[in-house]
């Protein structure tokens, strides 16, 4: 694996998120560098996903900084839509526009947003749905996509806009596993390239197979870190042991009938 | 068996044409208004703008809860009260556009509602900001899903303004019984109003029938 460049891309320091009462996010920092895939882990309810949230600021929080490349993100950004658009974000749920053909999904925001020219833009975006294995779905509209097709094009409209980094909130949780396969061969395609991920998912041979560095997230904050060989296999503390054992299987009893 | 005075009808018919045509000419405008109203008060709701989120709810409640009927005195009897001159046809769309407002404005909310909110997460994470989204994601789905209701709307005002008579607008309603009362052919009369009521109304209704089918073939969010 080469060594990721020592950049930060995205910085976020002592960052604490609350739904009202609820601290979701504890006094978190993390520094994400450039070409890096972290994958992050950790229970349902951890926080994981409003991570994600907060770094896309669809959450606005309470305390902290978050920076992209020195520059802060928050909801109050006078720049929040060039922000944003530096940030690829893919939702569990696809999201895609369902009023909208495939392509016109993936062009409207590099024609809208950054004001491309249809032409340029529409070269690319063929590219990327060939590469991604959906040349012909190009005039397609979502509702005639399976699962793992929609959440590809989901991937390649977030490609389009050039993002610095790329964000995946648990995007293979909603698809039959027969669709798994094909979604995270784009993102294993994703990190050859050398983008920069931050990938929340419930895969872990995945999780091992892609990440430069694994995150755990226990009680709103990062419990433990390290390589994926460090945390698979001799993780340090007792939750990052317990929440692995709920990825094996053992009969306790084996009942002997008759 | 009952006999029709043809030669009556035939004598009024274009009494009845002109009607017609101020009815629909009336409708129209009113239901134009309507939908403006109907937007602005959607957009107030739907991004819940202090203070004047207020006065437009209280305006649904009042619109809605009145008949229209009311409302038309109010505004041809009441504008005058406090300096507004104004006329009936003025009248008629003002009434049309205060009644049907509310009834536009809840069904735009409601489109725009069912629209998942993480469908708009999802436009701004790629860098759309709040104009675009509502003009390039939001609307087109909420126009498809409200847009049943919209049309059960057109034809509700429509049918509506035929309460305009008790502001002396010379409409459908009012030729039926101006020539009821005049000639007692109240057959013949009621018959015409009927036909001319269904000639305005039947390619309203068939059109929205199409329309609806045609957004929904589009593959918008329905």
């Amino acid at each position: 694996m080469p060594e990721p460049v020592l950049t930060p891309v995205l910085t976020i320091e002592h960052l604490t998120k609350k739904f009202g009462d609820l601290t979701v996010l504890s006094d978190l920092s993390l520094q994400v560098h450039e070409g890096e895939v972290i994958v992050i882990l950790g229970a349902s309810g951890c926080g994981k996903s409003t991570l994600l949230r907060c770094i896309n600021a669809l959450e606005n929080i309470q305390s902290g900084e978050i920076r992209l490349n020195g520059e802060i993100i928050s909801q109050d950004s006078k720049n929040l839509s060039r922000i944003r658009q530096q940030i690829g974000m893919v939702f569990q749920s696809y999201e895609l526009f369902p009023h909208l053909s495939v392509l016109a999904n993936i062009l409207l925001a590099p024609m809208k947003v950054q004001k491309r020219s249809r032409a340029s833009a529409e070269q690319e975006a063929l590219s990327l749905l060939s590469r991604v294995g959906l040349a012909e779905k190009a005039n397609s509209f979502p509702r005639q996509l399976s699962g793992g097709q929609k959440q590809r094009v989901a991937i390649v409209r977030a490609l389009c806009m050039h993002p610095k980094i790329l964000l995946f909130d648990e995007i293979t949780a909603a698809l039959d596993p027969e669709m798994v396969r094909e979604v995270l061969d784009v993102i294993l395609d994703l990190a050859e390239q050398g983008r920069t991920m931050l990938i929340v998912t419930h895969e872990m041979q995945f999780a091992q197979a892609v990440a430069d560095r694994v995150i755990f997230l226990d009680d709103g904050n990062i419990k433990e870190q390290g390589t994926p060989e460090q945390f698979f296999n001799s993780p340090k503390t007792e939750r990052a042991k317990k929440f692995l054992q709920t990825f094996t299987f053992k009969r306790k009893n084996i009942k002997i009938s008759g | 068996m009952m006999l029709l005075n043809w030669e009556f009808i035939a004598k009024y018919l274009p009494l009845y044409q002109k009607a017609a045509y101020l009815t629909a000419k009336i409708g129209f405008a009113g239901i134009i208004a309507a939908v403006a109203v109907g937007l602005i008060c959607a957009f107030v709701q739907y991004y819940k703008i202090p203070v004047v989120n207020k006065f437009v709810s209280v305006y649904i409640e009042l619109s809605r809860n009145t008949p229209l009927l009311v409302q038309l005195f109010f505004i041809y009897y009441g504008l005058p009260k406090i300096g507004i001159k104004t006329n009936s046809e003025v009248c008629g769309v003002a009434g049309l556009a205060f009644l049907g407002g509310s009834y536009m404005s809840e069904a735009f909310r409601s489109g725009i509602e069912a629209v998942e909110p993480i469908q708009e997460e999802s436009a701004y994470s790629l860098g759309l900001n709040k104009f675009q989204t509502m003009r390039y994601v939001i609307l087109p789905q909420a126009f498809a899903i409200s847009f049943p209701a919209f049309m059960a709307n057109v034809i509700f005002l429509m049918k509506e303004t035929s309460v305009f008579s008790v502001i002396s607008l010379m409409d459908l309603m009012f030729t039926a019984k101006d020539l009821i009362g005049l000639y007692y052919k109240t057959t013949e009369s009621l018959l015409l109003l009927v036909v001319f009521y269904m000639l305005i109304l039947l390619p309203i209704s068939a059109l929205g029938s199409i329309l609806e089918r045609k957004l929904r073939r589009a593959g918008f969010g329905i």
